[in-house]
């Protein structure tokens, strides 16, 4: 198994006993899968399609702590990334960029740092000057500062992003301590402030009371994340997964995978209903976004079903270490179908045999074995395979079941 | 700008209007961008700026859609960028005062998105944009203050934006006062007594009131003691009181 980690986004599971979040369940197979042991080089991957395209910037969050015991500066990692970006968009500079996600530690880089980043990352493709696009930004408690909101604002991103990690802004800011909620309301406020047109929520700790609080927003008048992502670490036991999971339906919250909650008439929900949502590496989206080239320390590339992992360490990332590839996975046609539960909580069985060869049956019957009661996890009508609550609950532990036959949950 | 009351580091070398003044002996090489660059460094910068005649009041330095090819130093004077709406309004954007740069809005998309017209007769200092990026990848400390000024330029805009969403009208009139106050300052002139170098109208179209709200809310500044108004001088007599009013940080380009 790869022992390197992946940038935390909502497809990334662990392998923890007790994780339930499904969406990242086809990523998490590739590094199971491991690392191809014949392929340890630089890849081009050529790509010559037209398709938009996502980019991803990140670094681990204890980067910071390696510089200041290195002799390096935030300048040579800014400089690293820019030579990546110039290698990177020899291949797909010319691809639309629709999609932006910045995960990089705001205390890395410094403002006039992030907009240099920015107006080269701006030069080398074509980012979207339209308000369809989704570009990305996650703050933290300690980093959601209106100065540094507004400067993201300006350089284009769209979309904001507080991350709960369980950290409560503290002593290297000038604000008091504030728990998860208060800071929830107040980056909805920065929402408002500064005209972000998305605004969503991410759970890398348990943020109680959650659902008291968005309540809470909602008779206030206040602007309510319009998607709520939930990771495997933020999942307190299968009770109150389950528990959360209901309470967000009932706030008119739909469901993709079984971890994604996205406000009823937003872009992703009128995407699931309409049948055209898009998982990547980085979560869905409605704009038909497959790949995403990731730049930075420890940051994944998808391209098609190819897939790349930058070296991890600054040490490694400045020395232009060769990207590690990973083998594709042998069952890659079952992308398909995976795509389809998570998307929709449905597949079409017979669509997926004529158009892929799938023969479902043997995974059809393991799931069958786990029932209690016949229709407990799904049905099946017309060679339509529909996932029941319990099902869709219990979707991370049916799709690793299909991806690997041969294991139990 | 009035210099009766001015308050200043250095004595003015030459005449800065006039166009033979190099960055090195100009007033305002401490906050344009020869800042940080080494003695040596700034005739190279010297040998790419290029400085025409003055600027009358109301000549364009630029027009909305031509195409970018320089970004401009104002040396003296005041500028005031303006947009023209879909229904054929005039709509300011922002003013601009010495040391300050302006023309970054065409960096993205190859033309300015404004235009860019004279208040007052001022001198300019051209940068061809393209000479600026070469020099800049040989003067990395120029890179970096080319950028920290487009970070303060991109931030101060959407605190404007948010400033004039949500306040009332005494908060964005106090909050433009401190902006020119805390500008001034950078550039060693008071930060209480300054001349207004644009007009009520100007003042109004910038921040979405009327040109009689303006002028009742520099009255009831002064009856209320904030401030004093002589036409265009402007005396700020209680800093706190304005701060208090503004209530929040002014935007601020230097």
């Amino acid at each position: 198994m790869s022992s390197h980690t992946f940038p935390l986004t909502e497809t990334s599971t662990t392998d923890q006993a007790g994780s339930y979040t499904a969406s990242g369940c086809w990523e998490q197979a590739y590094a199971e899968h491991g690392v191809d042991p014949e392929d340890l080089h630089i890849t081009p991957l050529r790509q010559q399609q037209a398709s938009p395209l996502g980019l991803s910037f990140y670094a681990p969050p204890q980067l910071q702590r390696q510089l200041q015991s290195s002799p390096y500066s935030p300048r040579h990692l800014l400089d690293a990334m820019l030579r990546e970006l110039g290698q990177r968009s020899e291949d797909t500079g010319r691809r639309k960029v629709l999609c932006l996600y910045w995960h990089l530690p705001h205390d890395l880089l410094d403002d006039a740092e992030v907009t240099e980043f920015m107006y080269f990352v701006g030069r080398r493709y074509p980012l979207g000057d339209n308000p369809e696009v989704d570009y990305c930004v996650g703050f933290s408690g300690n980093d959601l500062q209106p100065g540094r909101l507004a400067l993201f604002k300006g350089l284009g991103f769209n979309h904001l992003q507080l991350v709960w990690d369980g950290q409560q802004s503290g002593p290297q800011t000038d604000l008091p301590t504030v728990n998860g909620e208060a800071l929830l309301t107040r980056a909805s406020a920065y929402c408002q402030q500064f005209h972000f047109r998305h605004f969503s929520l991410r759970l890398e700790h348990p943020l109680p009371h959650l659902e008291r609080t968005l309540r809470a927003m909602e008779t206030a008048g206040m602007r309510l994340p319009e998607r709520i992502v939930v990771t495997p670490d933020s999942s307190a036991g299968f009770e109150r997964f389950s528990e959360q999971f209901r309470a967000l339906r009932q706030l008119q919250y739909r469901v993709l995978g079984n971890d994604c909650f996205v406000r009823s008439a937003s872009p992703l929900a009128n995407a699931q209903a309409e049948h055209h949502l898009t998982l990547n590496t980085e979560g869905y989206n409605h704009l038909g976004v497959h790949d995403v080239v990731g730049l930075g320390p420890g940051n994944r590339s998808s391209l098609g079903h190819l897939r790349q992992l930058n070296p991890a360490t600054l040490t490694d990332y400045l020395r232009l270490q060769p990207r590690l590839l990973f083998a594709p996975l042998p069952n890659a046609r079952l992308k398909a179908f995976i795509d389809s539960l998570l998307c929709y909580h449905s597949a079409d069985l017979k669509y997926l045999q004529d158009r892929y060869q799938l023969n479902l049956e043997t995974i059809l019957q393991r799931w069958r074995e786990q029932e209690q009661t016949p229709g407990e996890l799904f049905s099946i009508n017309n060679s339509q395979i529909h996932l029941t609550e319990c099902g869709i609950l219990r979707l991370a532990t049916l799709c690793k079941q299909a991806l690997n036959p041969g294991t139990d949950s | 700008m009035s210099d009766t009351n001015a308050t200043c580091a250095k004595p003015v070398q030459r005449c800065h209007h006039n166009p033979l003044v190099s960055c090195g002996d100009c007033r305002l090489n401490a906050i344009c961008l020869p800042i940080s660059l080494h003695v040596e460094d700034i005739d190279k910068l010297d040998q790419i700026i290029q400085r025409g005649r003055p600027l009358q009041k109301g000549e364009y330095l630029y027009r909305s859609n031509d195409q970018f090819t320089s970004v401009f130093a104002v040396r003296s004077g005041t500028i005031k960028a303006v947009n023209i709406t879909n229904d054929g309004e005039e709509q300011v954007t922002g003013f601009y005062l010495p040391g300050e740069i302006l023309g970054m809005d065409g960096i993205a998309q190859n033309h300015y998105t404004n235009s860019a017209i004279a208040l007052e007769t001022s001198a300019i200092c051209e940068i061809p944009f393209s000479r600026l990026e070469e020099l800049s990848l040989r003067l990395p400390s120029l890179q970096r203050h080319f950028f920290q000024l487009m970070s303060k330029e991109i931030t101060a805009d959407q605190q404007l934006i948010t400033l004039l969403s949500k306040n009332s009208a005494d908060e964005r009139i106090a909050a433009l006062l401190l902006s020119i106050s805390a500008r001034n300052q950078n550039r060693h002139l008071s930060a209480t007594s300054f001349r207004l170098p644009m007009s009520r109208s100007d003042i109004g179209n910038y921040l979405g009131l009327t040109i009689e709200t303006v002028s009742r809310v520099f009255s009831r500044f002064q009856k209320k003691e904030l401030l004093a108004v002589d036409k265009k001088e402007i005396n700020i007599l209680d800093m706190d009181g304005l701060k208090n009013v503004a209530q929040a940080q002014p935007a601020s380009r230097s």
